[in-house]
């Protein structure tokens, strides 16, 4: 790995500014949470064209509604940005979509794994959420699950961050911590996209 | 627990044992299994009551019908031995994400990071031994740092259900292990037995240069292994050589019979896939070619479902070709070739830490995997492409001013983020009612809502050299306008040539 810090900094100084290490720690698995149109999705576009500045990423599109021309407007540096379709498997996708992260977690092929679990149903694995962790924390990588409110498909207590989103303003976002293993839970930042 | 883990489980003679689980009368009468029924074919196995009598494996059944006149012969059946190893296989998978089955009733488990789950690595092979109980079988379970030290323990532990053999003490298990223990070629097997080496402690400390001198690559392994050191004997990242791709007898008497060609079908194959299975490699196809007594030649090639180690797996194939297959004269050679080394089991993924891959698609389906790139194009849809993933176009990079700017058309939106939208392919058909050429509700989901405010339109039109279209785009917000953390927006677009509204996408 490229990265030597010990913490990613989202390249959003108020979000930065709500962590002790100024950014997340790395080998985190975080949960970016909100309602339709809250800005979930250029939330994390936001993080990963800062990401792709430095490592790569991948970005595995469960729900198939991933449009890279959306995230190259954001910044993200497309050559560094890996797309798993696990739809190709229909019968077993979302633990194809998993085995596919570990692996690639732990050849520490990419920085980042991205589960765009928005409209997906299936609560995801346990176990296999367990070695995703494990893995994560191993290649010193970050887990970003992307999904809709109330959706409940990952357990309580495998995210070490959630993140939940609202729209303030057409260009403005309110970030709520409302779950942290690394910093003080309850606080929020407004950010600018 | 650190490092990788590694379970094995072994179902003890499994042809002996699913023959046993289909009649269980047989426990008390004296019985053994083979391959055929014919006087020459050799026993496989024996239960306990004919092992009193003094039957043998390998003794042929004309002598073991000599010495225990009431012995029950069945034949074993390849069919059933895969079901029910399929089944264990199944069961399995709800332990760890990766099992390999390399022979019916013989599974590998990726065993690393479970201890989250199992507290510890006991629970967990008391686990799967409970699970596997009902299916009828005494299956066996270690668990240790690489494959070879994994089967061992799990081989000799005996009375004990399941062994562990914690990481760094691989050489203390296996040092009082006599060398049988490990795979031999008979012809090694005579030449440690001459230099004295009876325990596998012994060979790990005979010099490596030396076995290496004597043994070739197989004294390399065997020192390798015998040191507790499986990674480079199963993992090697090499490919076999030709060599070890064929096997081929002369026989002196031409053989009439399909049970005579596939017992020796199994003689030349099962060395094949052995030394496939030291390159971590399977194979899904063999070919067979039979030389016959008039001097012509007939091949026989047999594919299984998946690429395996299983000798079995192959036979079960073999035989309806057999049986379908008129042996217009007496075979005199039969050779076997494996035409291709296959990643084992494609739908798994090797567990090997230490294979470092350059290149994921090596490991990961490539229809899974795609490098997104940007395109020139009027619609939404076809502004981009995902490629299959190669590492020769990573680097590509935008070529155009077009593809510079791959959201020009799409820059007008004035309510939402671009940046955020994410796009429905294909776009989905909705129904909105207008009044007056004035949107007024949508049908997004399961209810009407009213539209509370929308941009557009914004046309897009052309392609009539392919697919017609030309739409009209519209930015559309629905939920309440009071609270932004209420409202939704969308992108829509009318079609004129067919009159219809699709939904675009959702700006998020």
């Amino acid at each position: 790995m490229a990265e030597t810090a010990p913490a990613f900094s989202t390249g959003l100084p108020e979000l930065d500014a709500l962590f002790p290490l100024r950014g997340i720690p790395y080998g985190q698995l975080i949960e970016i949470t909100g309602g339709v149109s809250s800005g979930k999705t250029s939330l994390l576009l936001k993080l990963l064209a800062h990401l792709t500045r430095t490592g790569v990423a991948a970005y595995i599109d469960f729900s198939s509604t991933f449009f890279p021309s959306a995230a190259a407007v954001s910044g993200v540096d497309l050559t560094r940005l890996l797309v798993v379709k696990p739809d190709s498997r229909p019968t077993d996708r979302v633990k194809t979509g998993l085995r596919t992260a570990e692996l690639l977690l732990r050849n520490q092929t990419v920085n980042v794994i991205v589960f765009d679990l928005v409209g997906e149903k299936q609560v995801l694995p346990i176990v296999l959420l367990h070695r995703l962790r494990l893995k994560t924390v191993r290649a010193r990588a970050l887990t970003i699950f992307l999904t809709e409110n109330n959706s409940e498909i990952i357990p309580s207590s495998m995210a070490s961050l959630r993140l939940e989103v609202l729209r303030s303003g057409s260009d403005r976002l309110k970030v709520h911590l409302t779950k942290s293993r690394i910093c003080r839970e309850g606080t929020q930042a407004e950010v600018l996209l | 627990m650190t490092g990788e883990r590694v379970a094995c489980l072994l179902a003890p003679d499994f042809p002996v044992a699913v023959c046993l689980r289909a009649d269980p009368s047989l426990r008390l009468k004296p019985a053994a299994l083979a391959e055929n029924d014919f006087d020459a074919a050799p026993i496989i196995a024996v239960n306990h009551a004919a092992s009193r009598a003094g039957l043998l494996p390998d003794m042929t059944l004309a002598q073991a019908g000599t010495l225990c006149p009431g012995l029950v012969v069945r034949v074993r059946e390849i069919t059933r031995e895969i079901e029910e190893s399929n089944a264990i296989f199944k069961k399995l998978q709800r332990f760890s994400p990766f099992v390999e089955e390399t022979s019916p009733g013989k599974f590998f488990l990726d065993a690393a990071g479970l201890t989250l789950l199992h507290r510890s690595e006991a629970a967990f092979a008391a686990r799967i031994i409970a699970a596997i109980r009902p299916l009828g079988y005494p299956v066996k379970v270690g668990i240790a740092k690489n494959r070879f030290v994994a089967e061992t323990a799990a081989r000799v532990s005996g009375a004990v259900p399941y062994t562990i053999i914690p990481s760094g003490r691989e050489r203390t298990f296996l040092e009082n292990l006599p060398v049988a223990d490990l795979p031999l070629s008979p012809e090694t097997r005579a030449m440690l037995h001459d230099l004295g080496l009876k325990t596998i402690g012994q060979l790990a400390a005979f010099p490596a240069n030396e076995m290496t001198r004597r043994f070739g690559r197989e004294g390399t392994a065997l020192s390798r292994l015998a040191r507790g050191d499986d990674t480079d004997a199963t993992f090697s990242p090499a490919e076999p050589s030709d060599d070890e791709l064929s096997n081929e007898i002369h026989l002196v008497s031409p053989i009439y019979t399909a049970g005579a060609v596939t017992s020796y079908v199994r003689q030349l194959l099962s060395p094949l896939l052995g030394a496939l299975g030291k390159f971590s490699r399977g194979c899904g196809c063999v070919t067979i070619m039979l030389e016959l007594d008039n001097h012509t030649q007939q091949n026989l090639p047999v594919t299984v479902e998946r690429p395996t180690l299983s000798v079995s797996r192959f036979l079960r194939q073999l035989l309806p070709l057999l049986a379908g297959f008129k042996l217009s004269a007496g075979v005199t050679g039969i050779k076997v070739t494996i035409p291709e080394a296959a990643t084992l089991l494609s739908e798994q993924l090797a567990f090997s830490s230490n294979e470092k891959i350059s290149s994921p698609e090596r490991t990961i389906d490539s229809d899974l995997i795609y490098v997104p790139q940007l395109c020139a194009a009027i619609l939404p849809e076809q502004k981009f492409s995902l490629a299959p993933f190669s590492p020769r176009n990573t680097d590509r990079r935008p070529r155009t001013m077009e593809d510079r700017q791959p959201a020009d058309g799409l820059r007008a939106c004035v309510m939402g983020n671009v940046s955020g939208l994410r796009l429905l392919q294909p776009p989905r058909r909705i129904e909105i009612t207008t009044t007056d050429s004035r949107l007024r509700e949508a049908g997004i989901g399961r209810h009407r809502q009213p539209i509370r405010r929308y941009h557009g339109p914004w046309e897009l039109s052309g392609g009539w050299w392919s697919v017609d279209f030309n739409r009209l785009y519209y930015e559309i917000q629905i939920g309440d306008d009071r609270s932004s953390s209420h409202r939704q927006l969308y992108l829509v677009f009318f079609e004129r040539t067919s009159s219809r509204w699709f939904l675009q996408g959702i700006f998020d």
